[in-house]
C-alpha cells in the first residue's frame, strides 16, 4: 500500500505527481505480482505436497 | 497550441455507468499517440456550453461521437439530444468549414450495429460501429477506425497489446490515486487524462 502525501488534499493532480504516484503504485504492483504464493495457498509448496499425497498431476517433486 | 492533428473530440456521455467506457476510450487515444479532449476539460462557468464545445471541435482533427444514450428518459419519456447535436456540429463544420476543417474524420458508436437506422438514419455511411456497452468491443472498434484513418507513417499497437495495456494501468491506478489522496472515482477528466498520459510514458510499448 503506498503512502499517503503528507499534504493537504490536492484540487488537480499534476505531470509531476502524477508520475511520482504512478512509479510508488508500480514498485506495489511489482512486488505484489512477483511474490511466491504462501505455503498452503494454493499453488504453494505444501499445497503441492498435498496433490502429491493424492497423486494429482502437478505435485511437489523432491 | 495544440497540435490539430493529434486532437481526437470525445462526444460521450458522462454519466456513471459509461465511465468504464469513457476511461478506456481516452486510454486507446493516448495509446496511439493522440490526445482526447471533450467538454468536462473546461469548467469555465462564464462561458456558454455550446461555445466551449465550439471551441474543441474546431481544435481536433478527429471525433468520437457515442449515440448509445440516445434512449427515452424513464421520467419524461424523452431522449438526450446532446450528443447527436454535436455531432452536427462536428458533421456541419468538416461540410462547411475551411481547408483545415475539411480534413476532419469521424466514428460513431452505438450499443447495437443498426439500432441508428431507426432514430438518426441520415448518418448512414459514416464509419458507425457498435460496443455493447462493452470495454473489450470500444478499445478494437477504436483503434481499428485509427488505423485506418491515421497515416500510415504513424506505428499503432494492436487492439490485444493496448486493452492488456488498458489492464496494467487500471490495476495502478487505484494506488496511484490514492498515492494523490483521491479514490478512482474522484478523478476528472483532467486528472485521469494526466495519468494516463504520464503511464504511458513511464511504460512506452
Amino acid at each position: 500500500m503506498p503512502e499517503k502525501r503528507a499534504t493537504s488534499k490536492h484540487t488537480v493532480v499534476n505531470r509531476k505527481d502524477a508520475r511520482e504516484a504512478l512509479r510508488n503504485a508500480k514498485k506495489v504492483y511489482d512486488r505484489k505480482s512477483t511474490a511466491k504464493p504462501k505455503a498452503w495457498k494454493k499453488g504453494g509448496h505444501e499445497w503441492s505436497k498435498v496433490l502429491g499425497h493424492f497423486g494429482v498431476a502437478g505435485a511437489h517433486k523432491k | 497550441m495544440p497540435d490539430y492533428s493529434k486532437q481526437v473530440f470525445l462526444n460521450v456521455p458522462f454519466d456513471t455507468r459509461y465511465r468504464k467506457l469513457l476511461q478506456a476510450l481516452v486510454f486507446v487515444v493516448h495509446d496511439c499517440s493522440l490526445t482526447a479532449r471533450c467538454s468536462l476539460e473546461k469548467e469555465d462557468g462564464g462561458q456558454i456550453r455550446l461555445e466551449k464545445i465550439y471551441e474543441i471541435i474546431e481544435s481536433c482533427r478527429y471525433g468520437i461521437h457515442d449515440l448509445s444514450r440516445t434512449t427515452l428518459d424513464a421520467g419524461h419519456r424523452l431522449p438526450r439530444f446532446n450528443m447527436p447535436l454535436e455531432l452536427g456540429v462536428f458533421l456541419g463544420l468538416r461540410r462547411f468549414g475551411g481547408p483545415r476543417q475539411r480534413r476532419k474524420s469521424c466514428l460513431i458508436l452505438d450499443k447495437d450495429p443498426y439500432r441508428y437506422q431507426i432514430f438518426c438514419s441520415d448518418i448512414a455511411g459514416q464509419d458507425i460501429r457498435s460496443h455493447a456497452n462493452r470495454v473489450d468491443t470500444a478499445i478494437p472498434a477504436v483503434r481499428n477506425w485509427l488505423r485506418a484513418t491515421l497515416p500510415s507513417s504513424l506505428r499503432v499497437k494492436s487492439a490485444s497489446s493496448i486493452i492488456n495495456r488498458y489492464i496494467a494501468f487500471r490495476r495502478q491506478l487505484p494506488n496511484a490515486a490514492r498515492y494523490e489522496d483521491f479514490t478512482v472515482t474522484e478523478l476528472t477528466f483532467l486528472d485521469y487524462r494526466t495519468f494516463v498520459e504520464v503511464w504511458i510514458e513511464e511504460n512506452p510499448a
